[in-house]
């Protein structure tokens, strides 16, 4: 059964109020890659390229990245964003009610689910290590069922 | 009073519950002028005037000794 992991984050820029949901039910049957990152965040800035080269990869083989941007003023990550264009979804979770769901401990903070829903790992940092060890576990995920 | 007392410390007691800056947070921590050494510059202008004076020079970070003793 897949586990539903439902938060509602408030959006507060430019005087409206957007409720924005982190919802996994959405991608039921696929390996979900959860990543935490800010704009201030030097090594958030170094995961993107790597996200998108995953996203690139293996979004035919059944995987969703969904980066939260948290605790980021809207402007600065806006200006990133347009910089590096991803083509991942990007969510707003400015007071960090995602980040606090998820316990993160530190910035960026990625958390992997397998096709059943299952956390299965949680992450603190990158650098290319970390970007080896996770494409591996990402891979194994896949493979299984499917 | 001893229940003034307790109630105070309950008080006290609770308001540390929630200390500390989550990591998301760290924005504004990691803004440039929220840095110790906010004018590296002038830092090293002062350090300049400091060694010329005292024949001597370091001792600002907490990591090095400050001995004087270059």
């Amino acid at each position: 059964m897949f586990k539903r992991l439902f938060i509602t984050a408030v959006l507060l820029s430019s005087g409206t109020t957007q409720a924005v949901e982190l919802d996994l039910d959405l991608h039921k049957g696929k390996v979900v890659y959860v990543d935490l990152w800010a704009s201030w965040c030097p090594p958030c800035r170094a995961s993107f390229p790597w996200m998108e080269k995953m996203h690139q990869e293996l979004q035919d083989k059944g995987l969703v990245i969904l980066a939260v941007n948290t605790g980021d003023e809207p402007a600065d990550a806006a200006r990133f964003l347009e910089m590096t264009n991803p083509s991942f979804k990007i969510i707003t979770d400015p007071d960090g009610d995602i980040a606090q769901n998820l316990n993160a401990t530190g910035m960026p903070f990625s958390v992997l689910y397998n096709r059943a829903g299952e956390r299965v790992q949680s992450h603190k940092g990158f650098n290319k290590e970390d970007a080896v060890e996770l494409r591996e576990t990402i891979n194994t995920l896949i493979a299984e069922a499917e | 009073m001893r229940a003034f007392v307790l109630i105070s410390f309950a008080l006290c007691v609770g308001s540390c519950s929630n200390l500390g800056v989550k990591p998301w947070e760290r924005g504004t921590l990691a803004r440039e002028d929220m840095a110790l050494d906010s004018s590296p510059m002038q830092t090293a202008f002062d350090d300049h005037i400091y060694f010329s004076k005292e024949a001597s020079s370091g001792g600002r970070g907490f990591a090095g000794g400050g001995c004087g003793c270059n």
